[in-house]
Protein backbone atom coordinates (compact mmCIF):
# COMPACT_ATOMS: atom_id res chain seq x y z
CA UNK A 1 0.00 0.00 0.00
CA UNK A 2 2.87 2.58 1.07
CA UNK A 3 4.78 1.96 -1.99
CA UNK A 4 1.77 2.28 -4.02
CA UNK A 5 1.39 5.30 -2.77
CA UNK A 6 5.08 6.22 -3.20
CA UNK A 7 4.78 5.64 -6.46
CA UNK A 8 2.15 7.64 -6.87
CA UNK A 9 3.28 10.56 -5.18
CA UNK A 10 6.69 10.38 -7.40
CA UNK A 11 4.68 10.35 -10.71
CA UNK A 12 2.47 13.48 -9.23
CA UNK A 13 5.80 15.47 -8.43
CA UNK A 14 7.29 14.84 -11.69
CA UNK A 15 4.01 15.71 -13.50
CA UNK A 16 3.91 18.82 -11.78
CA UNK A 17 7.16 20.11 -12.08
CA UNK A 18 7.14 19.49 -15.47
CA UNK A 19 3.95 20.96 -16.18
CA UNK A 20 5.09 24.05 -15.17
CA UNK A 21 8.77 23.48 -17.43
CA UNK A 22 6.30 22.47 -20.46
CA UNK A 23 3.79 25.80 -19.45
CA UNK A 24 6.64 28.11 -19.75
CA UNK A 25 8.08 26.14 -23.09
CA UNK A 26 4.54 26.56 -24.46
CA UNK A 27 4.17 30.51 -23.44
CA UNK A 28 7.37 31.08 -25.27
CA UNK A 29 7.18 28.65 -28.30
CA UNK A 30 3.94 27.75 -28.34
CA UNK A 31 2.35 30.76 -27.84
CA UNK A 32 4.72 33.87 -29.12
CA UNK A 33 6.71 31.18 -31.67
CA UNK A 34 10.53 31.63 -29.89
CA UNK A 35 12.19 28.53 -30.34
CA UNK A 36 13.57 28.65 -26.31
CA UNK A 37 16.09 25.54 -26.92
CA UNK A 38 17.47 27.16 -23.42
CA UNK A 39 14.80 25.80 -21.13
CA UNK A 40 17.65 24.27 -19.06
CA UNK A 41 19.01 27.60 -18.19
CA UNK A 42 15.65 28.99 -16.74
CA UNK A 43 15.61 25.49 -14.94
CA UNK A 44 18.94 25.50 -13.60
CA UNK A 45 18.66 29.26 -12.84
CA UNK A 46 15.86 28.58 -10.29
CA UNK A 47 17.73 25.53 -9.40
CA UNK A 48 20.87 27.37 -8.48
CA UNK A 49 19.59 30.48 -6.86
CA UNK A 50 17.89 28.09 -4.63
CA UNK A 51 20.64 26.00 -3.69
CA UNK A 52 22.83 29.15 -3.25
CA UNK A 53 20.45 30.92 -1.18
CA UNK A 54 18.08 28.98 0.51
CA UNK A 55 20.53 27.91 2.75
CA UNK A 56 21.76 31.76 3.43
CA UNK A 57 18.40 32.91 3.79
CA UNK A 58 18.00 30.35 6.19
CA UNK A 59 20.69 31.17 8.13
CA UNK A 60 20.43 34.46 8.55
CA UNK A 61 16.56 33.68 9.46
CA UNK A 62 17.86 31.47 12.21
CA UNK A 63 20.61 33.52 13.62
CA UNK A 64 23.14 31.11 12.61
CA UNK A 65 26.70 32.23 13.10
CA UNK A 66 27.34 33.74 9.51
CA UNK A 67 31.13 33.42 9.67
CA UNK A 68 30.54 29.38 8.66
CA UNK A 69 32.07 29.02 5.22
CA UNK A 70 28.16 27.71 3.58
CA UNK A 71 29.44 25.18 0.93
CA UNK A 72 32.22 23.50 3.23
CA UNK A 73 29.74 23.30 6.13
CA UNK A 74 26.56 22.78 4.13
CA UNK A 75 25.28 19.77 5.83
CA UNK A 76 25.79 20.79 9.53
CA UNK A 77 24.15 24.17 8.36
CA UNK A 78 21.44 22.57 7.04
CA UNK A 79 20.78 20.39 9.92
CA UNK A 80 20.99 23.63 12.02
CA UNK A 81 18.59 25.27 10.02
CA UNK A 82 16.13 22.01 10.02
CA UNK A 83 16.17 21.58 13.53
CA UNK A 84 15.52 25.69 14.08
CA UNK A 85 12.49 25.26 11.77
CA UNK A 86 11.22 21.93 12.93
CA UNK A 87 8.78 23.76 15.68
CA UNK A 88 8.59 27.02 13.91
CA UNK A 89 6.34 26.93 10.49
CA UNK A 90 7.11 30.35 10.14
CA UNK A 91 10.28 30.54 9.40
CA UNK A 92 9.92 27.69 7.18
CA UNK A 93 7.46 29.24 5.47
CA UNK A 94 9.46 32.46 4.74
CA UNK A 95 12.34 30.50 3.51
CA UNK A 96 10.51 28.60 0.65
CA UNK A 97 7.99 31.59 -0.25
CA UNK A 98 11.55 34.05 -0.01
CA UNK A 99 13.91 32.10 -1.89
CA UNK A 100 11.06 31.18 -4.78
CA UNK A 101 10.06 35.47 -4.92
CA UNK A 102 13.94 35.41 -5.41
CA UNK A 103 13.97 32.71 -7.96
CA UNK A 104 11.38 34.79 -10.25
CA UNK A 105 13.77 37.61 -10.01
CA UNK A 106 16.22 36.16 -10.88
CA UNK A 107 15.03 33.78 -13.45
CA UNK A 108 13.66 36.70 -15.41
CA UNK A 109 17.06 38.48 -15.42
CA UNK A 110 18.84 35.75 -16.74
CA UNK A 111 15.65 34.95 -19.77
CA UNK A 112 16.66 38.72 -20.46
CA UNK A 113 20.56 38.49 -20.56
CA UNK A 114 20.37 35.35 -22.23
CA UNK A 115 18.22 36.17 -25.25
CA UNK A 116 18.98 39.88 -25.54
CA UNK A 117 21.85 39.56 -27.56
CA UNK A 118 19.46 37.57 -30.56
CA UNK A 119 16.00 38.55 -29.91
CA UNK A 120 15.88 40.54 -32.56
CA UNK A 121 17.55 37.71 -35.31
CA UNK A 122 15.67 35.32 -36.87
CA UNK A 123 13.91 32.40 -34.85
CA UNK A 124 17.03 30.36 -35.24
CA UNK A 125 20.03 32.25 -34.12
CA UNK A 126 17.74 32.60 -31.10
CA UNK A 127 17.26 29.07 -30.77
CA UNK A 128 21.17 28.61 -31.20
CA UNK A 129 22.71 31.43 -28.51
CA UNK A 130 20.08 29.89 -26.11
CA UNK A 131 21.16 26.16 -26.54
CA UNK A 132 24.77 27.67 -25.65
CA UNK A 133 23.19 30.26 -22.68
CA UNK A 134 22.06 26.91 -21.00
CA UNK A 135 24.76 24.69 -21.46
CA UNK A 136 27.05 27.52 -20.08
CA UNK A 137 24.98 27.92 -17.25
CA UNK A 138 25.64 24.16 -16.47
CA UNK A 139 29.41 24.39 -16.56
CA UNK A 140 29.52 27.85 -14.22
CA UNK A 141 27.52 25.60 -11.98
CA UNK A 142 30.00 22.94 -12.06
CA UNK A 143 32.65 25.26 -11.68
CA UNK A 144 31.93 27.78 -9.37
CA UNK A 145 32.19 26.35 -6.56
CA UNK A 146 30.59 28.92 -3.99
CA UNK A 147 27.16 28.93 -5.99
CA UNK A 148 25.96 25.18 -5.21
CA UNK A 149 29.37 23.46 -4.66
CA UNK A 150 30.67 22.45 -8.11
CA UNK A 151 30.93 19.10 -8.65
CA UNK A 152 29.68 18.32 -5.34
CA UNK A 153 26.07 19.26 -4.67
CA UNK A 154 24.31 21.85 -1.74
CA UNK A 155 21.68 20.66 0.39
CA UNK A 156 18.42 22.66 0.17
CA UNK A 157 16.20 23.04 4.42
CA UNK A 158 13.66 20.99 4.46
CA UNK A 159 10.82 24.06 4.87
CA UNK A 160 8.34 21.28 5.62
CA UNK A 161 10.03 19.74 8.60
CA UNK A 162 7.62 21.40 10.73
CA UNK A 163 5.07 18.82 9.50
CA UNK A 164 6.49 15.81 11.04
CA UNK A 165 5.96 12.67 8.94
CA UNK A 166 3.97 14.51 6.46
CA UNK A 167 6.49 16.68 5.35
CA UNK A 168 6.99 14.87 1.85
CA UNK A 169 3.43 14.80 1.16
CA UNK A 170 2.91 18.20 2.33
CA UNK A 171 5.81 19.72 0.09
CA UNK A 172 4.16 17.53 -2.84
CA UNK A 173 0.72 18.76 -2.39
CA UNK A 174 2.56 22.24 -2.83
CA UNK A 175 4.54 21.86 -5.68
CA UNK A 176 1.29 20.36 -7.18
CA UNK A 177 -0.97 22.96 -6.25
CA UNK A 178 1.49 25.78 -7.23
CA UNK A 179 1.47 24.22 -10.81
CA UNK A 180 -1.90 24.54 -10.68
CA UNK A 181 -1.77 28.52 -10.13
CA UNK A 182 0.50 28.38 -13.01
CA UNK A 183 -1.79 26.39 -15.40
CA UNK A 184 -4.77 28.94 -15.03
CA UNK A 185 -2.81 32.05 -15.08
CA UNK A 186 -1.62 30.97 -17.98
CA UNK A 187 -5.16 29.86 -19.22
CA UNK A 188 -6.59 33.17 -17.93
CA UNK A 189 -3.27 35.10 -19.87
CA UNK A 190 -3.27 33.33 -23.05
CA UNK A 191 -7.47 34.30 -23.53
CA UNK A 192 -7.05 37.98 -22.91
CA UNK A 193 -5.89 40.38 -25.23
CA UNK A 194 -2.20 39.84 -24.32
CA UNK A 195 -2.66 36.47 -25.67
CA UNK A 196 -4.00 37.43 -28.75
CA UNK A 197 -0.91 39.74 -29.25
CA UNK A 198 1.72 37.01 -28.44
CA UNK A 199 -0.12 34.85 -30.97
CA UNK A 200 0.11 37.57 -33.80
CA UNK A 201 3.62 38.09 -33.15
CA UNK A 202 4.08 34.40 -33.70
CA UNK A 203 2.29 34.43 -36.48
CA UNK A 204 3.50 37.12 -38.28
CA UNK A 205 6.53 39.57 -37.08
CA UNK A 206 5.88 42.37 -39.78
CA UNK A 207 2.16 42.40 -39.52
CA UNK A 208 2.16 42.86 -35.92
CA UNK A 209 5.05 45.37 -36.07
CA UNK A 210 2.57 46.74 -39.64
CA UNK A 211 -0.64 46.98 -36.83
CA UNK A 212 1.44 49.62 -34.41
CA UNK A 213 2.94 46.21 -32.09
CA UNK A 214 5.78 46.50 -30.61
CA UNK A 215 7.31 42.85 -31.44
CA UNK A 216 10.71 43.17 -29.65
CA UNK A 217 9.35 44.30 -26.43
CA UNK A 218 6.91 41.48 -26.54
CA UNK A 219 9.16 38.86 -27.06
CA UNK A 220 11.50 39.94 -24.38
CA UNK A 221 8.28 40.07 -22.09
CA UNK A 222 7.83 36.61 -23.01
CA UNK A 223 11.06 35.37 -22.35
CA UNK A 224 11.47 36.94 -19.12
CA UNK A 225 8.50 35.13 -17.81
CA UNK A 226 8.68 32.26 -19.54
CA UNK A 227 12.21 31.89 -18.01
CA UNK A 228 10.25 33.04 -14.37
CA UNK A 229 7.97 30.29 -14.64
CA UNK A 230 10.72 27.77 -15.37
CA UNK A 231 12.89 28.71 -12.81
CA UNK A 232 9.69 28.50 -10.14
CA UNK A 233 10.22 25.00 -11.22
CA UNK A 234 13.65 24.34 -10.85
CA UNK A 235 13.36 25.39 -7.28
CA UNK A 236 10.45 23.43 -6.69
CA UNK A 237 12.27 20.79 -8.06
CA UNK A 238 15.47 21.57 -5.61
CA UNK A 239 13.19 21.55 -2.39
CA UNK A 240 11.73 18.16 -3.54
CA UNK A 241 14.99 16.58 -3.96
CA UNK A 242 16.60 18.36 -1.02
CA UNK A 243 19.94 19.06 -2.68
CA UNK A 244 21.27 20.77 -5.92
CA UNK A 245 23.55 19.36 -8.01
CA UNK A 246 25.48 21.71 -10.67
CA UNK A 247 25.54 18.67 -13.08
CA UNK A 248 22.12 17.45 -13.40
CA UNK A 249 20.24 19.89 -15.07
CA UNK A 250 21.37 18.80 -18.44
CA UNK A 251 19.66 19.76 -21.58
CA UNK A 252 18.48 16.35 -21.78
CA UNK A 253 16.49 16.47 -18.64
CA UNK A 254 15.17 19.82 -18.72
CA UNK A 255 14.92 20.73 -22.45
CA UNK A 256 14.28 17.98 -24.69
CA UNK A 257 11.77 15.92 -22.48
CA UNK A 258 9.66 19.59 -21.99
CA UNK A 259 9.76 19.68 -25.66
CA UNK A 260 8.87 16.22 -26.24
CA UNK A 261 5.70 16.91 -23.82
CA UNK A 262 4.51 20.04 -25.48
CA UNK A 263 5.10 18.37 -29.01
CA UNK A 264 3.29 15.60 -28.07
CA UNK A 265 -0.02 17.26 -26.52
CA UNK A 266 -0.09 20.03 -28.87
CA UNK A 267 1.73 23.34 -28.89
CA UNK A 268 -0.42 26.47 -28.68
CA UNK A 269 -2.58 25.03 -26.27
CA UNK A 270 -2.47 25.18 -22.41
CA UNK A 271 -4.71 21.67 -21.98
CA UNK A 272 -2.36 20.00 -24.91
CA UNK A 273 0.73 20.57 -22.82
CA UNK A 274 -1.19 19.00 -19.73
CA UNK A 275 -2.15 15.94 -21.69
CA UNK A 276 1.23 15.73 -23.31
CA UNK A 277 3.11 16.11 -19.84
CA UNK A 278 1.13 13.16 -18.39
CA UNK A 279 1.39 11.04 -21.37
CA UNK A 280 5.16 11.13 -21.23
CA UNK A 281 5.41 10.72 -17.65
CA UNK A 282 3.34 8.21 -16.83
CA UNK A 283 4.59 6.49 -20.13
CA UNK A 284 8.19 6.79 -19.16
CA UNK A 285 8.05 6.01 -15.02
CA UNK A 286 5.81 2.48 -16.88
CA UNK A 287 8.81 2.01 -18.69
CA UNK A 288 11.44 2.98 -16.13
CA UNK A 289 9.49 0.35 -13.71
CA UNK A 290 9.21 -2.18 -15.95
CA UNK A 291 11.54 -2.31 -18.48
CA UNK A 292 13.65 -4.94 -16.51
CA UNK A 293 11.29 -7.27 -17.08
CA UNK A 294 11.65 -7.25 -20.72
CA UNK A 295 14.86 -7.96 -20.41
CA UNK A 296 15.13 -11.56 -21.78
CA UNK A 297 12.60 -10.17 -24.80
CA UNK A 298 14.89 -7.52 -26.24
CA UNK A 299 17.43 -7.83 -27.80
CA UNK A 300 19.72 -4.52 -26.99
CA UNK A 301 20.01 -3.31 -22.98
CA UNK A 302 17.13 -2.29 -21.90
CA UNK A 303 18.97 0.68 -20.19
CA UNK A 304 18.41 3.28 -23.19
CA UNK A 305 14.54 2.01 -23.68
CA UNK A 306 12.85 4.52 -22.43
CA UNK A 307 14.60 6.98 -24.92
CA UNK A 308 14.26 5.11 -27.76
CA UNK A 309 10.59 4.27 -26.84
CA UNK A 310 10.03 8.45 -26.61
CA UNK A 311 11.92 8.97 -29.34
CA UNK A 312 9.79 6.82 -31.62
CA UNK A 313 7.03 8.29 -30.56
CA UNK A 314 7.72 11.75 -30.99
CA UNK A 315 8.62 10.37 -34.54
CA UNK A 316 5.46 9.09 -35.00
CA UNK A 317 3.77 12.17 -33.92
CA UNK A 318 5.14 14.35 -36.11
CA UNK A 319 4.22 12.29 -39.00
CA UNK A 320 0.84 11.39 -38.44
CA UNK A 321 -0.53 14.09 -35.87
CA UNK A 322 1.85 17.04 -36.22
CA UNK A 323 -0.50 19.41 -34.85
CA UNK A 324 -0.52 17.00 -31.75
CA UNK A 325 -3.02 15.32 -29.31
CA UNK A 326 -4.96 18.25 -28.50
CA UNK A 327 -4.48 21.11 -31.60
CA UNK A 328 -4.73 24.74 -30.86
CA UNK A 329 -8.75 25.90 -31.43
CA UNK A 330 -9.44 29.37 -32.83
CA UNK A 331 -10.70 31.87 -29.97
CA UNK A 332 -13.98 32.69 -29.47
CA UNK A 333 -14.85 36.64 -28.58
CA UNK A 334 -14.16 37.42 -25.56
CA UNK A 335 -18.22 39.33 -25.19
CA UNK A 336 -20.72 37.46 -26.73
CA UNK A 337 -22.22 39.56 -29.42
CA UNK A 338 -25.93 40.18 -28.98
CA UNK A 339 -26.46 42.56 -32.02
CA UNK A 340 -25.36 39.53 -33.83
CA UNK A 341 -28.05 37.77 -36.25
CA UNK B 1 -1.43 72.53 -50.61
CA UNK B 2 -1.92 70.99 -47.38
CA UNK B 3 0.82 68.40 -47.37
CA UNK B 4 0.33 65.11 -45.08
CA UNK B 5 3.55 63.21 -46.16
CA UNK B 6 6.24 64.60 -48.23
CA UNK B 7 9.37 62.18 -48.97
CA UNK B 8 12.64 64.20 -49.67
CA UNK B 9 15.64 63.19 -52.23
CA UNK B 10 14.87 59.56 -50.67
CA UNK B 11 17.38 56.83 -51.87
CA UNK B 12 17.55 53.17 -50.94
CA UNK B 13 20.58 51.09 -52.12
CA UNK B 14 20.27 47.44 -51.74
CA UNK B 15 24.35 46.96 -52.46
CA UNK B 16 25.57 49.19 -55.58
CA UNK B 17 21.34 49.09 -56.92
CA UNK B 18 19.39 52.21 -56.39
CA UNK B 19 16.14 50.63 -56.25
CA UNK B 20 15.09 53.99 -55.26
CA UNK B 21 17.13 56.37 -56.42
CA UNK B 22 17.04 60.19 -55.03
CA UNK B 23 13.10 60.55 -55.28
CA UNK B 24 11.45 63.27 -54.03
CA UNK B 25 7.16 63.51 -53.79
CA UNK B 26 4.54 65.36 -51.63
CA UNK B 27 1.30 63.93 -51.22
CA UNK B 28 -1.68 65.84 -50.40
CA UNK B 29 -4.11 65.30 -47.68
CA UNK B 30 -7.37 64.16 -48.06
CA UNK B 31 -6.53 63.27 -51.94
CA UNK B 32 -5.74 59.78 -53.16
CA UNK B 33 -2.55 59.59 -54.47
CA UNK B 34 -1.30 56.86 -57.01
CA UNK B 35 1.75 55.46 -57.35
CA UNK B 36 2.64 53.55 -60.75
CA UNK B 37 4.97 51.93 -62.76
CA UNK B 38 5.90 48.85 -64.17
CA UNK B 39 7.27 45.47 -62.13
CA UNK B 40 11.06 46.30 -60.58
CA UNK B 41 10.49 50.25 -60.80
CA UNK B 42 11.01 50.72 -56.78
CA UNK B 43 7.27 51.27 -55.51
CA UNK B 44 7.51 48.74 -53.07
CA UNK B 45 10.82 49.60 -52.05
CA UNK B 46 9.76 53.11 -51.43
CA UNK B 47 6.95 52.20 -49.54
CA UNK B 48 8.78 50.05 -47.36
CA UNK B 49 11.00 53.29 -46.61
CA UNK B 50 8.33 55.55 -45.72
CA UNK B 51 6.69 52.59 -43.09
CA UNK B 52 9.90 52.00 -41.54
CA UNK B 53 10.76 48.61 -42.57
CA UNK B 54 13.66 49.81 -44.80
CA UNK B 55 15.64 52.40 -43.73
CA UNK B 56 16.81 54.79 -46.37
CA UNK B 57 20.20 55.57 -47.16
CA UNK B 58 19.70 59.20 -48.07
CA UNK B 59 16.94 61.53 -47.63
CA UNK B 60 13.84 62.04 -44.91
CA UNK B 61 10.66 61.34 -44.73
CA UNK B 62 8.25 63.79 -43.26
CA UNK B 63 4.66 62.63 -42.40
CA UNK B 64 2.34 65.49 -40.32
CA UNK B 65 5.19 67.73 -39.80
CA UNK B 66 7.03 65.12 -37.92
CA UNK B 67 10.41 63.48 -39.40
CA UNK B 68 9.90 59.62 -39.89
CA UNK B 69 12.94 58.68 -41.08
CA UNK B 70 14.29 55.61 -39.37
CA UNK B 71 11.79 54.75 -36.91
CA UNK B 72 10.24 51.27 -36.36
CA UNK B 73 6.83 50.18 -38.27
CA UNK B 74 5.34 50.25 -35.14
CA UNK B 75 5.97 53.56 -34.10
CA UNK B 76 5.03 54.93 -37.12
CA UNK B 77 1.39 53.25 -37.30
CA UNK B 78 0.92 54.58 -33.96
CA UNK B 79 1.15 58.09 -35.58
CA UNK B 80 -1.69 57.15 -37.99
CA UNK B 81 0.16 56.09 -40.75
CA UNK B 82 -1.13 52.42 -41.65
CA UNK B 83 0.46 49.97 -44.53
CA UNK B 84 -1.52 47.84 -45.96
CA UNK B 85 0.58 44.58 -47.85
CA UNK B 86 0.90 43.34 -51.34
CA UNK B 87 0.28 39.99 -50.75
CA UNK B 88 -1.76 39.81 -48.19
CA UNK B 89 0.05 38.81 -44.81
CA UNK B 90 -2.98 38.50 -41.80
CA UNK B 91 -2.14 36.18 -38.79
CA UNK B 92 -3.26 33.05 -40.62
CA UNK B 93 -3.95 31.22 -37.81
CA UNK B 94 -6.40 33.76 -35.94
CA UNK B 95 -9.70 34.21 -36.93
CA UNK B 96 -11.08 37.25 -39.36
CA UNK B 97 -12.14 38.91 -36.14
CA UNK B 98 -9.02 38.52 -34.38
CA UNK B 99 -6.46 39.88 -36.73
CA UNK B 100 -9.37 43.03 -37.10
CA UNK B 101 -9.24 43.57 -32.96
CA UNK B 102 -5.14 43.45 -33.16
CA UNK B 103 -5.06 46.17 -35.22
CA UNK B 104 -6.82 48.00 -32.53
CA UNK B 105 -5.15 50.92 -30.93
CA UNK B 106 -4.92 51.36 -27.22
CA UNK B 107 -6.28 48.23 -25.94
CA UNK B 108 -5.06 48.29 -22.65
CA UNK B 109 -5.24 44.75 -22.32
CA UNK B 110 -2.72 44.22 -24.56
CA UNK B 111 -0.17 44.95 -21.65
CA UNK B 112 1.27 42.19 -19.73
CA UNK B 113 0.79 43.95 -16.52
CA UNK B 114 -3.02 45.12 -16.98
CA UNK B 115 -4.35 42.00 -18.73
CA UNK B 116 -4.53 40.52 -15.96
CA UNK B 117 -6.95 43.11 -14.67
CA UNK B 118 -9.79 41.87 -16.55
CA UNK B 119 -11.76 45.29 -15.95
CA UNK B 120 -9.07 47.40 -17.16
CA UNK B 121 -9.64 46.48 -20.74
CA UNK B 122 -13.17 45.15 -20.89
CA UNK B 123 -14.38 48.29 -22.00
CA UNK B 124 -11.77 49.05 -24.64
CA UNK B 125 -12.17 45.18 -25.83
CA UNK B 126 -16.07 45.83 -26.36
CA UNK B 127 -15.81 49.05 -28.36
CA UNK B 128 -12.97 47.04 -30.42
CA UNK B 129 -14.95 44.28 -30.96
CA UNK B 130 -18.12 46.99 -32.22
CA UNK B 131 -16.01 49.03 -34.56
CA UNK B 132 -14.47 45.49 -35.87
CA UNK B 133 -18.19 44.19 -36.93
CA UNK B 134 -18.96 47.81 -37.96
CA UNK B 135 -16.04 47.05 -40.75
CA UNK B 136 -16.51 43.39 -41.29
CA UNK B 137 -20.07 44.56 -42.91
CA UNK B 138 -18.74 47.73 -44.41
CA UNK B 139 -16.53 44.82 -46.18
CA UNK B 140 -19.31 42.06 -46.52
CA UNK B 141 -17.02 39.90 -44.57
CA UNK B 142 -18.97 40.11 -41.09
CA UNK B 143 -20.68 35.97 -41.69
CA UNK B 144 -16.86 34.64 -41.96
CA UNK B 145 -15.95 36.68 -38.76
CA UNK B 146 -15.30 33.28 -37.06
CA UNK B 147 -13.02 31.72 -40.29
CA UNK B 148 -9.52 31.35 -39.94
CA UNK B 149 -7.77 33.98 -42.24
CA UNK B 150 -5.89 31.21 -44.09
CA UNK B 151 -9.43 29.73 -44.99
CA UNK B 152 -10.11 32.79 -47.01
CA UNK B 153 -10.10 33.50 -50.59
CA UNK B 154 -7.79 35.69 -52.34
CA UNK B 155 -10.45 38.67 -52.35
CA UNK B 156 -11.39 37.98 -49.35
CA UNK B 157 -8.06 38.20 -48.21
CA UNK B 158 -7.29 41.91 -49.84
CA UNK B 159 -10.65 42.80 -47.95
CA UNK B 160 -9.32 42.23 -44.59
CA UNK B 161 -6.20 43.76 -45.56
CA UNK B 162 -7.95 46.77 -46.15
CA UNK B 163 -10.24 46.29 -43.37
CA UNK B 164 -6.93 45.90 -40.81
CA UNK B 165 -6.28 49.61 -41.94
CA UNK B 166 -9.49 50.84 -40.99
CA UNK B 167 -9.10 49.47 -37.55
CA UNK B 168 -6.12 51.17 -36.79
CA UNK B 169 -7.54 54.79 -36.68
CA UNK B 170 -5.63 55.87 -39.77
CA UNK B 171 -4.77 59.26 -40.84
CA UNK B 172 -3.10 58.24 -43.82
CA UNK B 173 -2.89 54.34 -45.54
CA UNK B 174 0.05 53.23 -47.81
CA UNK B 175 -1.73 50.72 -49.62
CA UNK B 176 0.42 48.61 -51.90
CA UNK B 177 -1.84 47.20 -55.05
CA UNK B 178 -4.71 47.28 -53.00
CA UNK B 179 -6.63 45.29 -56.22
CA UNK B 180 -3.36 43.34 -57.39
CA UNK B 181 -4.46 40.28 -58.57
CA UNK B 182 -8.04 40.45 -58.52
CA UNK B 183 -10.54 40.59 -61.06
CA UNK B 184 -11.24 43.62 -62.88
CA UNK B 185 -14.99 43.82 -61.28
CA UNK B 186 -13.62 43.54 -57.63
CA UNK B 187 -10.71 45.45 -58.45
CA UNK B 188 -12.93 48.41 -59.54
CA UNK B 189 -15.20 47.55 -56.45
CA UNK B 190 -12.47 47.98 -54.20
CA UNK B 191 -11.27 51.54 -55.62
CA UNK B 192 -14.71 52.67 -55.17
CA UNK B 193 -14.56 51.33 -51.80
CA UNK B 194 -11.83 53.21 -51.38
CA UNK B 195 -13.02 56.36 -52.70
CA UNK B 196 -16.00 56.07 -50.34
CA UNK B 197 -13.83 55.19 -47.35
CA UNK B 198 -11.77 58.38 -47.89
CA UNK B 199 -14.54 60.83 -48.38
CA UNK B 200 -16.43 59.00 -45.16
CA UNK B 201 -13.29 59.39 -42.78
CA UNK B 202 -11.01 61.91 -44.45
CA UNK B 203 -7.85 59.76 -44.94
CA UNK B 204 -4.95 60.56 -46.90
CA UNK B 205 -4.18 57.33 -49.39
CA UNK B 206 -1.43 56.36 -51.22
CA UNK B 207 -2.07 53.78 -53.54
CA UNK B 208 0.38 51.59 -55.76
CA UNK B 209 -1.35 49.81 -58.99
CA UNK B 210 0.04 49.10 -61.99
CA UNK B 211 -2.81 48.65 -64.18
CA UNK B 212 -3.45 52.02 -65.19
CA UNK B 213 -6.79 51.41 -66.58
CA UNK B 214 -8.46 50.55 -63.45
CA UNK B 215 -7.46 53.25 -61.16
CA UNK B 216 -7.79 56.48 -63.23
CA UNK B 217 -11.05 57.18 -62.46
CA UNK B 218 -10.49 57.04 -58.82
CA UNK B 219 -7.43 58.92 -57.95
CA UNK B 220 -6.66 62.60 -57.77
CA UNK B 221 -2.62 62.74 -58.49
CA UNK B 222 -0.37 60.36 -59.62
CA UNK B 223 3.17 59.64 -59.82
CA UNK B 224 5.25 57.31 -62.13
CA UNK B 225 7.86 55.93 -61.72
CA UNK B 226 10.42 54.02 -63.16
CA UNK B 227 14.03 52.30 -62.35
CA UNK B 228 14.09 54.16 -58.95
CA UNK B 229 13.20 56.91 -60.69
CA UNK B 230 9.89 59.67 -60.63
CA UNK B 231 9.48 60.30 -64.25
CA UNK B 232 6.31 61.62 -64.69
CA UNK B 233 3.95 63.59 -61.86
CA UNK B 234 0.84 65.79 -62.57
CA UNK B 235 -3.29 64.42 -62.80
CA UNK B 236 -3.95 61.14 -63.71
CA UNK B 237 -5.40 62.08 -67.72
CA UNK B 238 -1.54 63.73 -67.91
CA UNK B 239 0.61 61.29 -66.80
CA UNK B 240 -1.26 58.53 -68.56
CA UNK B 241 -0.47 60.18 -71.68
CA UNK B 242 2.71 61.09 -70.57
CA UNK B 243 5.33 59.80 -73.43
CA UNK B 244 7.81 58.74 -70.70
CA UNK B 245 5.31 56.63 -69.33
CA UNK B 246 3.85 54.70 -72.18
CA UNK B 247 7.53 54.21 -73.19
CA UNK B 248 8.33 52.77 -69.83
CA UNK B 249 5.48 50.14 -70.05
CA UNK B 250 5.85 49.15 -72.99
CA UNK B 251 9.75 49.06 -73.50
CA UNK B 252 10.38 47.33 -70.28
CA UNK B 253 14.16 47.81 -69.47
CA UNK B 254 15.98 50.02 -71.73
Amino acid sequence: MMENISWLLDIVVFFAVYLIVTLALNLQYGYTGIPNFGLALSVATGAYTTGALAGRIGMWICGIRSDLDYIMYNPMITSMINSAIRYDPLKGLTIFFSTIIIVVIVSAIIGFIASYPAIRLRADYLMMVLIAMAEAARIIGLNYTPLVGGTTWVSVPNVFIWMGDMASQFLIITILAISILIFLFMQYLVSSPYGRLIKAVRENELTAECVGKDVVKVKIQIMMLGSAIAGIAGSLWSFYCGTVLAAAYTRTDWTFWPWLMAMIGGMGNNIGALVGVATVIICRRLIIYYKYSLEAYIPFSVVWLEQILLALALILVMMFRPQGIIPEKPAKPKIKKTSQQ
Amino acid sequence: MDVMLEVKDLTKKFGEFRAVDNVSMSIERGKITLLVGPNGSGKTTLLNCIIGVYRPEYGRVIYDNIDITGRKPHEIVKMGLIPTFQIPSPFYKLTVLENLLLAYQGNPGESIIKCILKNSWIKSESEALDKAFRILDLLELADSYDKLAFTLSGGQLKLLEIGRALMANPKMIVMDEPAGSVNPVLAHRIFQDLRKIKDELGVTLLVVEHRLDIALDYVDYVYAMHMGKIISQGSPERVFNDEKVIEAYLGGVT
